[in-house]
């Protein structure tokens, strides 16, 4: 099952063309071969069967590695012929591979977020900070009353207050991502990798190039699918979407920075009216406020930032590194890798 | 200067501690011979290979150490221009801050490099400094129209207090994060610099005559190998990673005109008099209305995570390779080493 497995894994390798990347990878692996060849050739110059040994052990070596480099080859040709048609139509583009896939949606995510967070703030987060501001005071002769009829309103604020740390947050993780994939594309797969290939082949340099190779692995091809899925899951659970149920800018009437040059009376133009004397005035208006669309408001949001934005993330950043601690102990090292786990 | 040392003394001191360890193993051989016990000289034959691999290594090393630039009197060099050669872009012309030159060594390279992701994350800092100063302002802000107007405001103000741009607070407040992120990024980029130039300093190169030694005598050849593979992996495999790196690991790239975005709103915030920043505050902030920096924030909020990434995230990846090349290295001279720890700076 195993042979089926790799041979189906290199029919793609009859259609190969070469990439910079591959040339770059083959050629390190061929000089490792080379070095190898001229110490088994000076094994018999100085009579050494150790070394001799050591040198046809690395040849192996070099053999493995080579047939690594032909799985990451079909990999990346399944990627860019078999799927890139079902890839492509995704965002109407004529080819795409899977790495510029996921650079699509974390980009167009990111986007999304912004939006939101520009709609939120000018929609909701503003006219609310302002009405809960709101006071209305009366002086008389050194004596002076004041009364904070919209101080209800402050309570839904805070929570906007706390929303908006959040999809910050959501949107810095995003962004991160978005950096993470240019570098497995640019300086990853084609530069990391060749240079592991190559140090992979020397029993002394074997760590290094084994955890080089599932660096560059993981984050070239587990990083991007794990993007896909993980996007591709959280789209198949509708909360609605946010933009269409946050309140847009003017839907809410309220004290601008224009207030007070328009005003002739008491009365001011605004939904909340700091002169109501109803204890339950402020909580009322806040119901009346985002009452009635609150709830789906508040889902949607909590949905695309909490999940689609910070969980999905965290759970892409895992799996990748879960990955590279797997895959580097197939590749030849065992490395800790906690420090970048931390970080992330 | 703390401790000067000459290069030229690195490997003299290597050549003397391969000579008072040969004589010391030569003795013991003599002993060995002379006593007619087998274990010395055994152990003497092993050592004297020893010896010879240690010297090898050590001056392999030294070798290396002058190629990246360390050793002034090398005559030949690896600089920046090789970046040029090998990449097709011209090193020169990708940073201003400062710009690295076509000869500059790998460890004067390295460094322009961190000064200018650290320039970066600076620029990332005043941003979100920028961003809480003036929605902090806009947000304290209060309008109060007397009303009913003239008369009656003679003998106190009468009317409705607004903040009309309270709801900038949120933006204040959240500001806070992108302060603590990018400051962050900022600290790890300026540990980063100066764990180089401990580095460039070279005061661990002159362990490396020691290593001949200590890898020669009974129960302190771990040790000795360890501080081979230890200036291997930190005078080596470090500035070459960075080296490597610079052309890659660019963040102006990545947030391409983000950058002039977030300059101008820095610089235009920074660069006004008080008055002239808060002049008009019902409005804007100088020549900045809320809508506009409403609009600024993802720019910011990209160019921390830019700054993040390229400060936290390349350091801890150096480091895990580092670790990983001085593992193996250490463990082919018999030694164990594990300097995943120094990631803890991050």
């Amino acid at each position: 099952m195993k042979k089926l497995m790799l041979a189906l894994a290199f029919i793609s390798l009859c259609f190969a063309g070469a990439a910079d990347w591959q040339i770059l990878a083959f050629i390190a692996i061929f000089t490792a071969f080379m070095v190898l060849l001229i110490l088994y050739i000076l094994s018999y110059l100085v009579n050494s069967p150790e070394m001799r040994m050591m040198a046809k052990g690395e040849m192996y070596q070099v053999f493995i590695t080579l047939m690594f480099l032909m799985v990451f080859v079909s990999f990346q040709l399944y990627s860019t012929s078999v799927f890139s048609s079902a890839l492509s139509s995704a965002f109407e583009e004529t080819t795409m591979d899977h790495i510029s896939y996921a650079q699509e949606l974390a980009a167009q995510m990111a986007t999304y977020q912004g939006d939101i967070l520009k709609r939120l703030t000018l929609g909701l987060t503003l006219p609310l900070g302002s009405m809960a501001s709101a006071s209305a005071s009366c002086n008389i002769l050194g004596t002076s009353f004041s009364y904070p009829g919209c101080i209800g309103i402050q309570v839904p604020f805070s929570s906007l207050m706390f929303a908006t740390n959040i999809i910050v947050s959501a949107m810095l993780a995003n962004n991160s991502q978005i950096v993470l994939l240019n570098l497995a594309k640019t300086f990853f797969f084609p530069i990391l990798l060749p240079l592991g290939l190559f140090l992979r082949c020397f029993q002394f340099t074997r760590g290094a190039g084994g955890l080089l190779i599932a660096i560059a692995f993981s984050f070239y091809f587990v990083f991007p699918i794990a993007i896909m899925i993980t996007a591709g899951m959280a789209a198949e659970v509708d909360f609605g979407d946010p933009m269409s149920l946050i309140p847009g800018e003017g839907d809410i009437e309220y004290p601008s920075e224009l207030f007070g040059e328009e005003m002739t009376s008491w009365e001011i133009n605004s939904e909340c009216n700091p002169l109501d004397m109803d204890p339950n005035a402020g909580n009322k208006q806040a119901q009346r406020l985002v009452g009635s669309s609150a709830a789906p408001m508040i889902k949607s949001i909590t949905y695309v930032f909490f999940v689609q934005g910070l969980f999905t993330t965290g759970l892409n950043i895992l799996m990748t590194l879960a990955a590279v601690r797997g895959l580097s102990k197939v590749f030849g090292a065992e490395v800790d890798i906690s420090a970048i786990a931390r970080i992330s | 200067m703390f401790m000067a040392f000459a290069w030229n003394d690195v490997f003299s001191l290597s050549i003397l501690s391969a000579i008072v360890t040969g004589i010391t193993i030569g003795l013991v051989y003599a002993a060995g011979q002379l006593m007619q016990n087998p274990r010395f000289n055994v152990w003497a034959k092993t050592e004297f290979f020893q010896v010879i691999v240690s010297v090898i290594l050590v001056f392999l090393t030294l070798f290396l150490v002058g190629l990246i630039g360390l050793d002034p009197s090398a005559d030949m060099v690896i600089d920046a221009g090789w970046i040029t050669a090998l990449s097709s872009v011209d090193v020169t012309t990708v940073y201003e801050n400062p710009q690295i030159g076509a000869t500059d060594s790998v460890f004067d390279t390295d460094e322009k490099y961190l000064k200018n992701l650290a320039f970066f994350a600076h620029r990332s800092v005043r941003a979100s400094r920028a961003l809480m100063g003036s929605t902090d302002e806009m947000s304290k802000y209060t309008r109060t129209p007397c009303t009913p107007a003239i008369l009656l405001c003679l003998m106190g103000v009468n009317g409705i207090n607004v903040r009309p741009l309270s709801g900038a607070a949120a933006y204040m407040q959240t500001s806070n994060t992108l302060l603590f992120t990018s400051t962050s990024a900022y600290l790890t980029i300026l540990a980063q610099i100066f764990f180089l130039r401990f580095i460039q300093s070279g005061l661990i190169i002159v362990y490396l005559p020691l290593a001949i030694i200590l890898r020669s005598l009974p129960f302190m050849r771990p040790f000795g190998g360890a501080l081979l593979a230890i200036c291997f992996s930190l005078f080596i495999i470090f500035p070459m990673l960075l080296f490597v790196e610079s052309i890659f690991w660019n963040p102006y790239e990545w947030v391409g005109g983000t950058w002039n975005e977030v300059d101008d709103f820095v610089g235009d915030l920074e660069g006004q008099s008080e008055d002239a920043a808060y002049g008009d505050l019902f409005k804007s902030v100088g020549d900045w209305h809320f809508s506009d920096i409403n609009n600024m924030v993802p720019g910011i909020i990209e160019m921390t995570s830019s700054a993040f990434v390229c400060a936290t995230f390349l350091f801890a990846f150096n480091i895990t390779v580092v670790s990983a090349a001085s593992l193996l290295f250490a463990r082919l001279l018999g030694a164990e080493v594990d300097l995943s720890r120094l990631v803890q700076i991050v």
